[in-house]
């Protein structure tokens, strides 16, 4: 039997040649689109201590903004400074009535990240981190009724976390208005 | 090996070892740094393993796993060998999920002795090692580039094809002298 051993020269000169080949088309897109943003590391499951946090980030946020938004007045501030936006929810799998917070949820906060550059920065900063933190759950809630529909609980979370979403924008809005 | 070369590739791996904890963390930057590093070693790999056909969807499914599993490196080895490893998994992964590699192989033998008289009649008999790799059949080709190529041993190719020793050293005995016919083009 041919062993390791008794490679033939030829054949094994012929392996010492080949050399790695770049693929023909950058492959990099493709997979950057299939990247989970979330670090890729976990399943996709709810961490329902999230939507605690959510909570607690909203109320932070709502009570810091205003607090900074009623001690500074400062000057309007361009809006490319403002963090990209997270108006960007998947609603083509929602409920009607999520649906419909969703897109109330993400006409608000076009509106509302067209006043931010008025905001002081560290209030921007702080709304900003909290629209981030209701995205992710909202992201997390969609995916996880996308994956077992029946889950009345996932459901609920996701209704309550667009409402929470809403109401921290409806009160940022009702803030920028006051101080423009 | 020179001692700025040393220097050179012990920074190379800090700089790797650096952005493959990045890439851990979520950072898509250094992710792609690295898969600017490996993308030919891993497509190449690829290619030969499962066909040029196959080779761009089944190393984006790898760099892809590789950003999901990227918490289980550990740093214990080079992040180009845990790659390559994980590389060699979703290949063979793909195919086991089909039918198990034993199945496969045993149906590889009849193709596998088949395989020089078609050679024989190709009108370009001589070709070179990477087109010739091509023409085997599928199993004998999976053993032939770990065993020869990537330098796996009988015994790691065989517990991760789940296979016996004796059968990767058979199929690579074929392989070799179907090779060693394609390219001397009798």
């Amino acid at each position: 039997m041919d062993t390791e051993d008794a490679l033939d020269p030829a054949l094994g000169a012929a392996i010492d040649e080949l050399h790695d080949q770049q693929p023909e088309r950058d492959l990099w897109p493709g997979i950057a689109n299939r990247l989970d943003r979330r670090h890729g590391k976990t399943p996709l499951v709810i961490r329902w201590p999230t939507a605690l946090a959510a909570g607690l980030v909203i109320a932070i946020a709502t009570s810091a903004g205003t607090a900074l938004l009623m001690r500074h007045s400062v000057a309007p501030v361009a809006t490319t400074a403002v963090a990209p936006s997270t108006a960007t929810i998947i609603t083509a799998s929602f409920a009607p009535g999520d649906a419909a917070l969703a897109r109330a949820a993400n006409d608000l906060e076009l509106a509302v990240r067209n006043n931010l550059g008025h905001v002081d920065p560290e209030a921007r900063a702080s709304i900003n981190k909290s629209l981030i933190a209701l995205d992710s759950a909202i992201a997390q809630a969609a995916r996880r009724q996308n994956a077992s529909p029946g889950n009345e609980r996932a459901a609920k979370y996701l209704t309550s976390t667009l409402r929470k979403k809403l109401q921290l924008l409806r009160t940022v809005s009702e803030l920028t208005q006051q101080q423009s | 090996m020179t001692l700025p070369a040393i220097r050179r590739d012990n920074a190379a791996v800090d700089i790797e070892s650096l952005d493959a904890k990045r890439a851990a963390a979520g950072d898509e930057a250094a992710f792609e740094r690295l898969y600017r590093r490996h993308v030919s070693r891993i497509h190449s790999l690829v290619r030969r393993m499962a066909g040029p056909d196959a080779a761009d969807d089944i190393t984006q499914d790898i760099f892809v796993r590789a950003w999901a599993k990227l918490a289980t490196f550990r740093g214990d080895s080079a992040f180009g060998t845990w790659l390559h490893r994980l590389g060699v998994n979703v290949v063979l992964s793909r195919r086991r999920s089909e039918k198990t590699e034993r199945a496969w192989i045993l149906e590889d033998e009849q193709a596998l002795l088949a395989a020089p008289s078609r050679l024989t009649a190709h009108p370009a008999a001589r070709m070179d090692l990477d087109a010739a790799i091509a023409r085997l059949p599928e199993g004998a080709r999976k053993v032939f580039v770990l065993h020869d190529v990537e330098g796996w041993t009988h015994e790691e190719i065989a517990e991760q094809m789940g296979l016996v020793p004796g059968t990767s050293k058979s199929q690579l005995s074929r392989a070799r002298a179907a090779l060693r016919r394609m390219l001397d083009g009798h």
